[in-house]
């Protein structure tokens, strides 16, 4: 079965004046079948955030995508579409809801209208019946009184409905692929768990497939099908979400694992993985986390590691856990 | 109406008087006497005199002179004019139209192709196109209106005798000319003075629109409309613009002084018979009664002007309506 997105060597960077360009993302490969929960999973400036705005080709003035890049989606190539093309993918096929629910939303609008813009950008559809599915989908996303929110203005709602109102704004047009960039960060941590709630539901309802960026790897847990582990513009680590949690293959992986509190074990310190994320204007040669790992030998300062598989449904990129010793 | 809007209209009656008293106070502290200068040594009629000096004389002190033109004011008497010979009531009732007519097209000019090329601007900076309408419009903003306006005479009226170098028409237009042939010959007058003012003015809501375009247009909201698909030109009107007005409201309401003062040097020199053009005739002649019958409705007129624009602001920016 083709998967429904086939993300391949994707390669974003950006060109600079003195003929030298940065690269915040390098090379990734991924796919995401119908209906999957894919998490990508990294620190701040790793390139998460790029990753999914290149998939509906949004990317921001200045970046550009390298020769190689493939972007498949049920099988048509997105790098090949030219702007309005793009249209009829944009919200339609991969709809986006971002991080933060202030000012994703137009402060001017109505959010009844905004969103019946997804609607009317796809269909054609009275005003009328753009109404009726605006409740609907307001109703759907848990909004109570959606006929009183929807002539709202957004200074108007909570966090948390504004967030709600992102998500159905994201749901107006059905799309097959939800891309859903830390949309949890910029909320309370009960709003936060309604609004996990909230995905989880419409997954299940919809058949939605969702590539889910977050930092955080509690809301990944028990949620995701496959999670992706990204650093430094690199997937370094992939496998299902049980599998990874289990036996964390990459250093960086098992890193990230040491600093998150548990409460089953009886850890009295959280070990934090030393140094900061380099930029991407600095980042080291070889495998990428050489100069922050404790495993690192001389092979991976100067030779970069392939993923390659490290266990069942399991891929990492590491040298050392690849069986290399010196 | 809302007690905001009681207060701000009790506010501009306020500003009114003050500004008016102003006036008044810093024209009395003119030196000399107009209205001897212009009778010279015959002098005149007593009776006639003091009919003359009804609302205002050189004579009284400040206090009077305060008193006496307010107790003219208030019953709708705006005494006579020294140099035109004619009430001042009449001589603004003419001149207030043509005023209306050239600020008000300068006015709709700058806030439509003006906040156009700013949103374009906006939405293509670093293009030659962008360059060349900024740089453009700088340079226009710089200049002096009068210059401007000389410069636009020069070129369009007497190298190339393509227009009228002024007035409101033609003297020589036939009485029995068709309206079409009226209208005609109106727009054929108004196009210089009214580029001349555009000129000199229109970059000031350019910019700020530009800037305030550019900054809606790197709001996440954008991001989040062209990731819905909205197609590109609803992209720059609803989420670009539209979010962008608010400071240009503001403009907006100080934009009616700009335009008065463009106003008195553009219709000095195309001699457009309007209140800019009053004004600067009777500044110059110390015609005092037309000086201040002018400046109050100047007054009057901005204060019109900052006040719907604080109206505006309420259907603007939705915020600012419910609270």
């Amino acid at each position: 079965m083709t998967p429904l997105l086939e993300v391949a060597n994707l390669n974003i960077f950006f060109p600079q004046a003195s003929g030298e360009s940065t690269v915040p993302v390098d090379d990734v490969s991924f796919t995401v079948a119908a209906g999957e929960l894919v998490a990508l999973v990294g620190e701040s400036g790793c390139g998460k955030t790029l990753t999914g705005l290149a998939l509906p080709r949004l990317l921001p003035r200045g970046a550009e995508m390298g020769a190689r890049t493939v972007i498949r989606f049920r099988g048509t190539d997105l790098t090949s579409l030219s702007e309005s093309e793009l249209r009829t993918y944009r919200g339609r096929r991969i709809a986006m809801v971002f991080q933060d629910p202030m000012t994703s939303l137009n402060p001017v609008m109505r959010v009844g209208a905004q969103i019946a813009e997804a609607i009317h950008a796809h269909r054609k559809v009275s005003k009328r019946d753009a109404r009726e599915r605006v409740l609907a989908l307001l109703t759907e996303v848990g909004i109570a009184d959606p006929t009183s929110r929807i002539d709202a203005y957004p200074h108007q709602l909570s966090g948390g409905m504004r967030q709600r109102i992102l998500i159905a704004m994201a749901l107006a047009a059905e799309p097959d692929l939800l891309v859903a960039d830390e949309p949890t960060t910029a909320l309370d941590v009960t709003i936060q768990a309604q609004i996990l709630e909230l995905l989880d539901h419409l997954r299940a309802t919809r058949k939605l497939a969702v590539l889910l960026i977050t930092h955080d790897l509690g809301i990944v847990a028990g949620r995701a099908d496959r999670v992706l582990v990204m650093y430094a513009g690199r997937i370094v680590e992939s496998a299902k979400t049980a599998r990874l949690f289990s036996h964390p293959a990459h250093p960086y992986t098992r890193g990230l694992f040491a600093s998150i509190p548990r409460l089953d074990a009886d850890t009295t310190r959280l070990t934090p993985i030393g140094g900061s994320v380099p930029r991407p204007a600095d980042w080291p040669t070889g495998c990428r986390f050489h100069p922050r790992c404790g495993a690192a030998i001389a092979h991976c300062t100067t030779h970069r590691p392939p993923l390659e598989a490290a266990g069942p449904d399991q891929l990492a990129a590491c040298w050392v856990t690849q069986g290399m010793t010196k | 109406m809302s007690r905001w809007m009681i207060r701000r209209i009790a506010e501009a009656v306020a500003t009114t008087v003050v500004a008016l008293l102003l006036l008044i106070v810093l024209l009395h502290l003119l030196p000399g006497d107009p209205l001897s200068a212009l009778l010279g040594d015959r002098g005149a009629d007593p009776a006639v005199r003091a009919d003359l000096e009804r609302c205002w004389s050189s004579h009284r002190n400040t206090w009077q002179s305060v008193t006496t033109y307010f107790g003219c004011l208030a019953r709708g008497d705006l005494s006579y004019s020294l140099s035109k010979q004619e009430p001042v009531l009449q001589l603004i009732r003419e001149r207030l139209g043509p005023t209306l007519l050239l600020g008000g097209l300068t006015l709709l000019i700058d806030f439509t192709i003006g906040l156009a090329l700013g949103v374009w601007s906006a939405l293509h900076p670093d293009t030659w196109r962008a360059r060349l309408i900024s740089a453009t419009t700088i340079v226009g903003y710089t200049l002096p209106s009068f210059v401007v306006g000389m410069l636009l005479v020069w070129i369009f009226a007497i190298k190339l005798p393509w227009l009228p170098t002024g007035q409101l028409s033609e003297v020589t237009l036939p009485v029995d000319s068709g309206a079409w042939a009226v209208f005609a010959d109106h727009i054929k007058h108004l196009i210089l003075p009214l580029t001349a003012m555009v000129i000199a003015t229109i970059a000031v809501p350019l910019r700020q629109q530009r800037t305030a375009a550019m900054t809606t247009a790197a709001a996440p909201w954008v991001l989040a409309a062209r990731a819905r698909g909205v197609r590109p030109f609803a992209v720059a009107w609803r989420h670009c613009w539209r979010p962008a007005l608010t400071p240009i409201v503001t403009l907006l309401g100080l934009w009616v002084p700009m335009l008065v003062a463009g106003a008195v040097f553009v219709e000095s020199v195309f001699s457009w018979p309007g209140m800019g053009s009053l004004l600067a005739d009777a500044t110059f002649a110390r015609d005092v009664p037309v000086v201040v019958a002018a400046g109050f409705v100047v007054i009057v007129v901005v204060q019109i002007g900052s006040l719907l624009a604080d109206a505006l602001y309420h259907i603007v920016d939705p915020a600012q309506r419910s609270t």
